[in-house]
């Protein structure tokens, strides 16, 4: 007789955490792949024209960084309250926030001032609009500790219906033949493009931004009061950290910076605002955060292979005519094959005889 | 009046990695009585209650009910078998009502009939005093309500046998009041108790028998008619004087460093200090202490009497409702524990695991718990690893912490070396006063030793020094002055050459000098 057991590991480096994620990710693509099978399409065929169409061609590699742009900051968003254990589910509803606080600066002021005082002043509205949106519930964990997982995911749908009513209203473009969008922005909101291709510079606001938070965390004493409080409240306590400050300054934080996110998105790509404009770049920032263990560099590499599965499934859309739900599918099992595989990291499958 | 042995144990033994918690017992409990197991923390009797009640099984001795012999696999044996356990924690859903957490795990038919099951609960109920309605939610009860609920989900069970954990520490002298007049109604008809406490005059007020229970092994067992407080305190104390091989070799090497100690400056001064615990009640009454540079203070009492929170108010994490707390002589206006950080305080908390260490970082990052303002961290106003890696280094080959590098996650290592860990960081930095809170519970004999060197260190080296112990050798051992603590009041305060080991074990047990 042969039966399973655990055994705890003693040491988890990095490089057992790393090749446990790269594990799950290719078991993810295995599950994804018998789908495609069920739907009668071969998934070699699946995969190999996701490789050829996404990396070797100049036209895709635009929209990976595009894409890469926002899931650079919802997913340092996610990771950074992460560290202190806080979970933001609220990113999307911050980056709608971004958008609708961009939105109105680029609709009041767009034709008025220049590039160089317009773009700063679109930033700071977006970075207002996220951090308020989490505020709410960073109030109410800290002082009444009421689970911020609950409250960030109802705030969600609020900033949904902000966006909505305003595109269907007051905000409508009244050129756009009834189409619930706002009208165009004026160019001089429109953000710096990198190298001569659509790549707008937000691709290098969220490098700089994961760099700070990566250097506030390692280097900085706010950095230390997250990690110790993080690790376990009570020796925060016992270290006189105020952790109710520290929670909302850190929730607040989380939510700006994914506010800064959805000001790119309507800046640099959209150039007005319309419906449905996040694509769930929130909730693909948990996931990026969970693949990169909440450590910054880290979502830099997984915000890029997110991208990956986001226009490699728009071509999929394209050239097997799947449906959209397709991608949502596939990061699903993807988070469902990292959380499943979490156990690996702390514990040892072993054979034993009996 | 008792009769039949409902309840036997035969040589129980149970070790756990490095310790054996139970060696030998033999206990037994008869149909109608009140059997108190007495003894201080680590005795061993919550591991015999464990076993009795099914959560683990002895690797020794036999176990037998009504005469005959048993071995529960699991709690639910023993459940059948009529015991029921009243946990120090209650084992409640607060936001269900008593009646669905009472028949919660019963069997009951697919249609509940709440009614009858009210009906059920009430009659138990009134039958023993358990006065608590059954369609309220647990979380708007009182501690003592919660008690009832607790007690009368054993009793709906059917269980003859009830054991209660420490039943009156969370609560007020009326509520204790009340559960004993229930346990005696229970007794009455026919149910067996057995009642855990370490707080002398309840013993006496509701046992039958008792037994003490000490490092574990039963001492002695007695009828409570033919005992006294004094004879029981000996007993317990007893132990204490034939004391380990260890203080008694310690004893030369600490005697010569104790003529040395000069008192000086007064550090720490408390006067007339009031407060209460979490759940309200009070817990310090009127406390009023010195602690002197260059001198151990030993806190000496059986642990609830306000020890926790006594260190708790020293370091900043509970407020004091009346009184005045001097730091070398100021008066301190508001208490926090960054400031109290500042000031000066090394403090080694009761539960280091829960507060003096983060478990999932490095050892170098926990010398950075309580210290990450010292700016011998930083350069330029921002962390500089280095010098924290090479300090995390420096300490721990100072202070002989065994771990293969500084970088290693701390959980991973041995209790020693976590305590060597978080007294070395303590000390290190510049401070006045080093509050200990046992400081060596749990630990083996080598790192015991360890610790009690640095702390007389520490003390050498000028520091005013609080010990707070429940081990009597330990104060005896290293402290220069001794202060007993009972029911939040200091009892007396003693120089250790005059101290009388039996006259501290009486005021300990709150009978009066």
């Amino acid at each position: 007789m042969y039966y399973f057991t655990f055994e705890k590991r003693l040491h988890s480096s990095f490089k057992i955490r790393t090749s446990i994620t790269l594990t799950s990710i290719l078991t993810a693509l295995i599950i994804g792949g018998i789908f495609f099978l069920i739907i009668g399409i071969n998934p070699i065929a699946v995969y190999k024209s996701v490789v050829t169409n996404v990396f070797f061609n100049t036209y895709a590699w635009e929209d990976l960084f595009l894409k890469t742009s926002p899931l650079l900051l919802t997913g340092i968003s996610v990771a950074l309250a992460a560290n202190l254990k806080i979970w933001n589910i609220g990113a999307d509803g911050q980056f709608y926030m971004g958008t609708l606080g961009a939105t109105w600066v680029a609709l009041n002021y767009g034709g008025a001032l220049s590039s160089t005082s317009i773009i700063p002043l679109m930033f700071l509205a977006a970075v207002l609009a996220g951090s308020l949106w989490a505020l709410l519930p960073a109030l109410f964990r800290a002082q009444f500790g009421v689970n911020e997982i609950i409250t960030t995911l109802l705030m969600n749908y609020i900033a949904i219906s902000w966006v909505d009513y305003l595109i269907f209203g007051s905000w409508r473009d009244p050129k756009s033949n009834n189409f619930p969008v706002t009208p165009e922005f004026s160019e001089s909101t429109y953000l710096p493009t990198l190298l001569n291709s659509s790549v707008h510079a937000g691709l290098l606001v969220g490098v700089v931004i994961i760099l700070l938070i990566y250097f506030i965390l390692k280097k900085t004493k706010l950095g230390v009061q997250i990690t110790i409080t993080g690790d376990n409240p009570d020796a925060g306590l016992y270290s006189g950290i105020n952790i109710k400050r520290l929670i909302v300054i850190i929730l607040v934080l989380s939510g700006g910076i994914a506010g800064v996110a959805g000001m790119l998105e309507v800046t640099g790509v959209q150039h007005r605002l319309q419906q449905n404009i996040s694509l769930g770049y929130g909730y693909t920032g948990i996931i990026i955060a969970w693949l990169a263990r909440n450590h910054p560099l880290g979502v830099i590499f997984y915000a890029f292979f997110m991208a990956v599965v986001f226009v490699g499934g728009e071509n999929l859309q394209i050239v097997f005519g799947l449906p959209k739900a397709m991608i949502d599918l596939f990061q699903g099992i993807i988070l469902f094959c990292v959380l499943g595989m979490e156990i690996f990291a702390e514990y040892r499958l072993k054979i034993k005889r009996v | 009046m008792p009769q039949s042995v409902v309840l036997e144990l035969k040589n129980i033994t149970k070790s756990f990695p490095g310790i054996i918690a139970n060696d030998h017992i033999n206990f037994d409990l008869k149909k109608g009585e009140i059997h108190t197991l007495l003894g201080e923390n680590g005795a061993g009797k919550s591991t015999l209650m464990n076993i009795i009640s099914g959560l683990y099984p002895a690797d020794e001795g036999e176990l037998s009910i009504n005469g005959e012999k048993t071995n529960f696999l699991n709690p639910k044996q023993a459940i059948l078998a009529g015991i029921g356990m009243v946990h120090q924690h209650f084992m409640l859903i607060k936001n269900h009502t008593v009646a669905e957490n009472i028949i919660l795990g019963t069997p009951q038919k697919f249609h509940l009939s709440i009614k009858k099951i009210h009906k059920e609960i009430t009659t138990i109920s009134e039958e023993y005093g358990l006065f608590v309605d059954p369609s309220k939610k647990i979380q708007n009860l009182s501690v003592g309500e919660q008690q009832r609920v607790e007690i009368l989900k054993i009793l709906y069970r059917g269980a003859q046998i009830l054991i209660l954990d420490e039943p009156t520490a969370v609560l007020s002298p009326q509520e204790s009041e009340s559960l004993f007049k229930i346990l005696h109604k229970m007794v009455a008809t026919g149910h067996s108790v057995i009642f855990i406490s370490h707080k002398m005059k309840e013993v006496l007020a509701i046992s039958d028998r008792i037994t003490i229970l000490s490092k574990g092994k039963v001492l002695k067992t007695v009828q409570r008619d033919t005992t006294t407080a004094e004879a029981l305190a000996k007993i317990m104390m007893g132990e204490s004087k034939l004391s380990s091989e260890l203080s008694k070799e310690s004893q030369s090497e600490v005697d010569i460093k104790i003529q040395n100690s000069v008192n000086q400056n007064t550090v720490i001064e408390l006067k007339n200090i009031y407060a209460d615990n979490k759940q309200g009640h009070p817990v310090l009454n009127d406390i009023s202490l010195e602690i002197k540079s260059g001198e151990i203070l030993g806190l000496a009492g059986i642990s609830g009497n306000g020890q926790s929170e006594l260190a708790k108010v020293l370091g900043g994490l509970l407020p004091f409702k009346k009184g005045e707390y001097l730091f070398e002589g100021k008066a301190l206006d508001k208490v926090s524990v960054s400031k109290m950080i500042k000031l000066g305080l090394g403090y080694i908390p009761e539960d280091r695991k829960r507060f003096g260490i983060a478990k999932g970082l490095s050892i170098a990052n926990n010398f950075l718990i309580r210290d990450y303002q010292n700016p011998q961290f930083y350069q330029n106003r921002f962390l500089n690893w280095q010098k924290i890696y090479k300090y995390a280094r420096k300490k721990m080959t100072e202070f002989d912490i065994r771990a293969p590098s500084e970088k290693t996650s701390i959980g991973k290592l041995s209790g020693g070396n976590i305590q060597k860990t978080i007294l070395s960081r303590e000390i290190s930095r510049s401070i006045k006063f080093l509050l200990a809170n046992q400081p060596i519970r749990g630990l083996d004999v080598n790192a015991a030793g360890d610790i009690r060197n640095l702390i007389l260190k520490a003390k050498e080296s000028g520091l005013a020094v609080l010990l707070i112990s429940e081990d009597l050798d330990e104060i005896l051992t290293i402290s220069d002055r001794i202060a007993i603590i009972y029911n939040g009041q200091i009892q007396q305060v003693v120089p250790r050459d005059q101290a009388n080991i039996e006259k501290i074990g009486l005021i300990m047990t709150g009978i009066p000098d």
